[in-house]
């Protein structure tokens, strides 16, 4: 009966998922090359109006009404976070817009930026997890001094052998929409239509950026700014809340044109 | 006598109405590049014949105008967010042909075509815009450049009379009948910014008050036609 009720309820809803939004990003603020995602919001489609007065015929101008809000979208933003040094060398940071690609138990493939490297079970150069990475550099177990190159050229010093021997070469996975991509939980992402299909490229080549060898990349949230979207949400769903309530008075008021 | 009960009822069905306009901007509040609307109805005179009684109420206009007053920038560090300072607006393409809008929360499509936040292509000067990089620069005449490299430039335009434009939802405004012209040397363009919806939560909440309080008064007015109705009848029986 009154669409102020509802809208009021489209403005609440939308919040939530803005607040959902930031305190996922807040929880994530040290998760290694997090990428914060952000909502953005729609007015909701504008219904014409009949005329529906009751004393005379209603010349209308743009008798459009608005029905709300809702959420278009809520995308990851793939900017560049702070390399941090911590000089292991399994640790890779992308200085680029690459993923590595990463071989899942199921066969498919999918991408990461969070290159804290480790060895699997199966002597694999693999993420964090034991997902190996799809190109299989395989490191022997009297490997040691593991050497990763800016081009992705990974060499080890092998016990019998003076100089170092190369294991294999890290390719960078490139999209043309990473916005697109969707994050499947640790660290990974998978590609879809809207992300459009990887195309692998030397590190370093078409702005997939170097690797450094020795850092890793920190989340690329900022505490400040997901402080102010926190409390501009709460407010925001605080006033929807009166709308609500004042929709709600309405009625009652209607309901009390009789009075007793 | 009638007519009382009736100016009542119109003006609660008034009240409900701009009750939900501003339902609408309040809803709206954080959204990308929205501005407010303002409904307002202009009730003409009410003229009565020699029997007093209600002849006519002149046209009653109903205006829904759209608030075209810019909204705060505000830093988002996106590469492909853009706001214009100033009156100029983005074209992009729908289906339904050329709309036009002031939030520039722009992304790329699986093609690195540039789209808006409703996955509509952003036009260029030269047509729709095909980007390599998710991080491009632009400048602020729109410019855009991949590795140093011109690769296109941001259409803006603007209106002769912004009064024409209307609501089409997805934060996308209909040019209707108004002369658009281009603007591509206003240096009006900002990245890493977006335009922040131009509605002011306080000044709503105070024309929220208003209207509750004018519905409370025409309440009464019913509440009390209803009354001395009521005594007359009473009072009228009584003979």
């Amino acid at each position: 009966m009154i669409d102020a009720l509802y809208i009021g309820a489209t403005g609440m809803a939308a919040q939530q998922t803005a607040v959902d939004t930031v305190s996922n990003n807040l929880a994530n603020v040290n998760t290694t090359a997090y990428k914060k995602s952000k909502v953005s919001f729609e007015d909701m489609v504008y219904r014409p109006v009949t005329p529906k007065n009751i004393l005379s015929s209603v010349e209308s101008v743009n008798t459009f009404r608005g029905t709300g809000v809702g959420v278009s979208g809520v995308g990851k933003l793939f900017t560049l976070g702070e390399l941090k040094k911590t000089d292991n060398a399994f640790d890779v940071a992308i200085n680029g817009q690459g993923f590595l690609e990463v071989l899942m138990p199921d066969g498919n493939v999918a991408y990461s930026r969070a290159g804290t490297l480790e060895v699997n079970r199966d002597g694999l150069l693999s993420v964090a997890g034991g997902n190996p990475l799809s190109r299989m550099i395989r490191v022997p177990p009297d490997a040691s001094q593991l050497m990763i190159d800016s081009d992705g050229t990974v060499r080890a010093i092998v016990a019998d052998q003076k100089d170092p021997v190369e294991l294999g070469q890290l390719d960078l996975a490139m999209f043309s929409n990473p916005s697109g991509l969707n994050p499947a939980g640790s660290n990974l992402y998978l590609a879809t239509e809207q992300s459009g299909s990887a195309s692998l490229v030397k590190p370093g080549e078409q702005g997939s950026g170097a690797l450094q060898q020795g850092y890793v990349e920190s989340s690329n949230v900022k505490l400040v700014e997901e402080m102010i979207n926190l409390m501009l949400a709460q407010r925001a769903y605080e006033v929807n809340t009166k709308i609500v309530q004042a929709a709600d008075n309405l009625m009652q008021m209607s309901n009390n044109l009789r009075h007793d | 006598m009638n007519e009382t009960l009736a100016i009542a009822a119109a003006g609660m069905g008034f009240d409900t109405e701009r009750l939900q306009s501003i339902a609408h901007n309040l809803a709206n509040v954080s959204t990308t590049g929205y501005k407010r609307s303002i409904l307002t109805k202009q009730v003409g005179m009410p003229t009565f014949d020699h029997q007093m009684q209600l002849a006519n109420i002149d046209t009653v206009v109903d205006v829904n105008a759209i608030d075209t007053r810019a909204g705060a920038l505000r830093s988002t560090g996106n590469p492909l967010d853009l706001a214009i300072e100033g009156s100029g607006f983005f074209e992009v393409r729908t289906p339904n042909g050329i709309a036009y809008t002031r939030s520039g929360e722009f992304q790329l499509d699986q093609q690195g075509q540039l789209i808006n936040a409703a996955g509509f292509p952003v036009m260029g000067t030269n047509g729709t815009i095909m980007l390599t990089t998710p991080m491009p620069k632009i400048d602020n005449q729109g410019r855009i450049f991949e590795k140093n490299e011109q690769i296109g430039q941001i259409k803006v335009v603007s209106f002769s009379d912004m009064s024409k434009l209307s609501y089409l939802g997805d934060g996308l405004y209909d040019a209707g009948t108004t002369q658009t012209t281009d603007v591509q040397q206003s240096n009006a363009l900002r990245q890493g910014f977006v335009e922040a919806s131009n509605v002011s939560s306080m000044h709503e909440m105070v024309r929220m008050i208003e209207t509750l309080r004018h519905f409370e008064s025409m309440q009464k007015v019913v509440q009390g036609m209803d009354s001395i109705q009521s005594s007359v009848i009473s009072k009228l029986g009584q003979f």
